[in-house]
């Protein structure tokens, strides 16, 4: 059954003081950055106040158990296939929830990335191309946060949402994930739904020091600007950011929906991380990833569907309801992804392994054709039969969704890099 | 008479399934045995000849199988949360009826001493207690906060215990459907992973002692931490518990390291307890004498059992195994 731990058992993880040492930890990178034209960036950003929801099932939840069941045949597994509210198309027995909002979604049913290594995949998959040894690129959600969020903006451009696994010692994510775009534009990662570490003001600290203080270090800074670099600048703007975050503390409190929310949505970790999603796109974050774990069922596959699709399926219902109702649909791309799905034949423990030659993921919203169906596999799930995609021709789709050239390079110490792999393009068949 | 011990058992057919196979029960005539299959029938075979025929007619697994009408009728529960009834004996079975008997899968049924009732258990947390001549429903029983995996009859008729995913064992008056008492002295054979979030356990197989003193409740115990993942970190354990305090008298398990979970027990009057266990490399076939922890015998399985039945001749065995084979064992001289 679902554990329902409550939202605030744990730990305050992130922030200000984990956001300042990341950005002081790479700022060599990041101040050798000339960035794509400013200028013109924000001049294409007038036009558009897309986002980006990404949901991660983290350990590669079973494609045959939620997008693409193969119901009665020797891969199918016990779970039948139910119909949705997308006409002719169903989706497995354990997503009842969502299949009522199916007729905001996209199955992506091609996807073969020919990756069946967990950090290989999930590399490919949040950022578009194999993992290259001089090389690190960024993070899906800080190329998204780069290219989208408007400069002088009050809140992170991307946040990154996790429960339990961090409380546990196994965090989905360091917060370093800009790589050579720069720290500012790498996640914030909040856990367990607490506001941003170190956000509000220290005790016995009055509001008049903490303005004699940063007066104080301003003047310092501009001292030091005159003889200053992209690091030093990078310094300075950290600060900035961190007071932007403690005046926006209470844009991370959950605990301000209604209760009526908390109720539909759900008490444990993920549905609370759905919830606090909601509520940073309402307020404008460009990018918010909510991760969700852990699918890596190599034993006892079935049972361990039964209870973690059980903790996502009404949350992420309500969400993509919630997100067309309020008109946030329209604006925001919705992104569900694995690092790879799982073999459609059921091993000996009942489990199944990982794989990642025919597998699935959700979309909805903007610039999405929506509902529908893209691609194919074979009748018991082993292989792509039509409209095969991979993790390249993704990230282009994903950005050029919500407006983004991907055509253009970043400037890093004047070696151009692309914003996506120029070996590939985005899939225009389901582009609107 | 012939003289059974667990020590000469070996195997004496192996049959031939569509698919791997999910569990097993000898009629009590002993003419066949029957196992669920991952092709979502019911295959029963003619023991003297070997003859296969599929019962079809569940839209899932079959998990759990039992007998009433003196044995001529089969009951069939599955994971489309239907409950079936089969004359054992027609050339191809038809089901007499197909009941929708729980939301989602039905994991466990058994029968009343008497043969009067069939009790059901699933994952919409619910107990139910049928009549075995018509299939109706006699009472629900509420209390179980988690998926039930096991349900058994105590000896003596008046109490049913059902046990969950966390192994909280309740204990039910029959007569009135009555929660009794939950004790959790099997708690050991749950954990919660925090790493990967989610729950391991569950009673995965349940007995009584004849005498109705003692209570075994089969699943694994946690021994590494990553039983999820790989599979690797669990033993074959059941937790024996005295029925009269609830409380736990000990735990059997196999004395070597071998990583399954114990699908199937049964008690023989010989003096010692079968378990059959299947996981991660391999399976086994598990002794152990009454109220000693370690096993005086165990016998490698050729791929992993998934359950486990005493023929009512007391000689032979029934495994259910992954590899699509239904192999029979007999504990007497070759």
């Amino acid at each position: 059954m679902t554990p329902h731990t409550p939202c605030g058992a744990g730990s305050h993880l992130i922030a200000r003081r984990q956001m300042l040492g990341g950005l002081l930890g790479s700022v060599t990178t990041a101040g050798a950055l000339a960035p794509i034209g400013q200028a013109e960036l924000a001049a294409e950003l007038t036009q558009s106040d897309r986002q980006m929801l990404i949901i991660f099932l983290d350990g590669a939840v079973s494609q045959l158990e939620s997008w693409d069941p193969k119901d009665a045949t020797d891969t199918g597994g016990p779970f039948q296939a139910i119909s949705t509210s997308q006409p002719g198309v169903s989706v497995s027995e354990l997503l009842p929830h969502t299949s009522q909002q199916l007729h905001h979604l996209l199955l992506v049913r091609g996807v073969n990335t020919k990756e069946n290594n967990h950090a290989k995949g999930k590399y490919l998959m949040t950022k578009g191309r194999r993992q290259e040894p001089s090389t690190d690129y960024p993070d899906l959600g800080a190329v998204t946060s780069r290219l989208l969020t408007r400069p002088g903006a009050r809140l992170p451009g991307f946040v990154h949402l996790e429960d339990g696994r961090r409380a546990a010692g196994k965090p989905t994510s360091s917060g370093q994930d800009a790589a050579y775009l720069g720290p500012r534009y790498g996640s914030l990662v909040i856990g367990d739904c607490q506001p941003p570490e170190h956000s509000s003001p220290l005790a016995g600290q009055s509001p008049e020091s903490d303005r004699l203080r940063r007066q104080f270090r301003q003047r310092l800074n501009q001292r030091f600007a005159r003889r200053g670099n992209a690091a030093t600048r990078a310094f300075a703007a950290s600060f900035e950011q961190a007071e932007q975050l403690m005046a926006n503390a209470h844009v991370f409190d959950v605990s301000k929906e209604p209760a009526a929310d908390h109720q539909r949505y759900g008490t444990h970790g993920f549905a609370q991380n759905c919830l606090m999603a909601r509520r940073l796109l309402e307020h404008g974050v460009t990018c918010v990833k909510v991760m969700h774990t852990n699918y890596d069922t190599h034993n006892e596959n079935f049972n361990h569907h039964l209870e973690q699709l059980g903790e996502f399926d009404r949350p992420f219902a309500a969400l993509i309801e919630d997100l067309a109702l309020r008109g946030l649909l329209e604006k925001t791309l919705v992104v569900v992804t694995s690092e790879f799905g799982r073999t459609p034949k059921i091993n000996s423990k009942f489990g199944r392994d990982h794989w990642s030659n025919a597998w699935s993921l959700a979309l909805a919203g903007c610039g999405i054709k929506a509902p529908g169906v893209f691609g194919r596999t074979n009748d018991n799930g082993t292989e792509v039969v039509e409209h095969e995609v991979d993790h390249r021709q993704l990230f282009h789709t994903f950005l050029k969704a919500v407006g983004a050239d991907t055509r253009r390079h970043f400037d890093v110490n004047g070696r151009p890099i692309p914003v996506a792999d120029p070996a590939a393009g985005p899939i225009e068949e389901i582009l609107a | 008479m012939t003289r059974i011990d667990a020590r000469l058992t070996h195997e004496t057919a192996s049959l031939e399934a569509p698919a791997p196979l999910l569990c097993c029960s000898f009629d009590p005539g002993g003419r066949y045995v029957f196992a669920g299959a991952q092709d979502r029938s019911v295959v029963r075979w003619e023991l003297e000849t070997g003859t296969a025929t599929r019962l079809e007619g569940h839209k899932s697994w079959v998990r759990s199988l039992a007998f009433v009408e003196e044995g001529q009728v089969l009951i069939t529960a599955g994971y489309d949360g239907r409950l079936g009834w089969w004359q054992i004996d027609e050339k191809t079975p038809k089901p007499i009826r197909l009941i929708d008997a729980h939301k989602g899968w039905i994991r466990s049924v058994a029968v009343s001493p008497d043969g009067k009732l069939v009790a059901t258990a699933g994952n919409d947390l619910i107990v139910r207690l049928w009549s075995a001549t018509d299939g109706k429903l006699v009472r629900e029983l509420h209390g179980h906060t988690d998926h039930v995996y096991s349900v058994a009859f105590h000896p003596g008729g008046q109490h049913l215990v059902s046990a969950d995913l966390k192994l909280v064992t309740r204990d039910w008056r029959v007569s009135d459907g009555k929660s009794l008492r939950s004790f959790d002295s099997a708690r050991v054979l749950h954990q919660y992973d925090k790493s990967m979030q989610c729950n391991l356990g569950g009673a995965r197989s349940m007995a009584f002692h004849p005498d109705g003193e003692s209570l075994l409740v089969g699943g694994f115990f946690v021994v590494a931490t990553n039983i999820f993942d790989g599979g690797a970190g669990s033993k074959p354990t059941a937790a024996v518990i005295d029925w009269k305090t609830g409380k736990r008298r000990l735990l059997h398990r196999p004395t070597a390291p071998l990583p399954a979970v114990l699908w199937g027990l049964c008690w023989h009057e010989q003096g010692f307890w079968i378990g059959a266990s299947g996981g991660a490399i391999g399976g086994h076939l598990l002794f152990w004498k009454k109220d000693e922890p370690d096993d005086f015998f165990r016998l490698k399985l050729k791929s992993p059992g998934r359950g486990l039945s005493l023929h009512p001749d007391g000689q032979r065995l029934a495994i259910p195994h992954f590899d699509a084979r239904l192999r029979v064992f007999s504990m007497t001289q070759a």
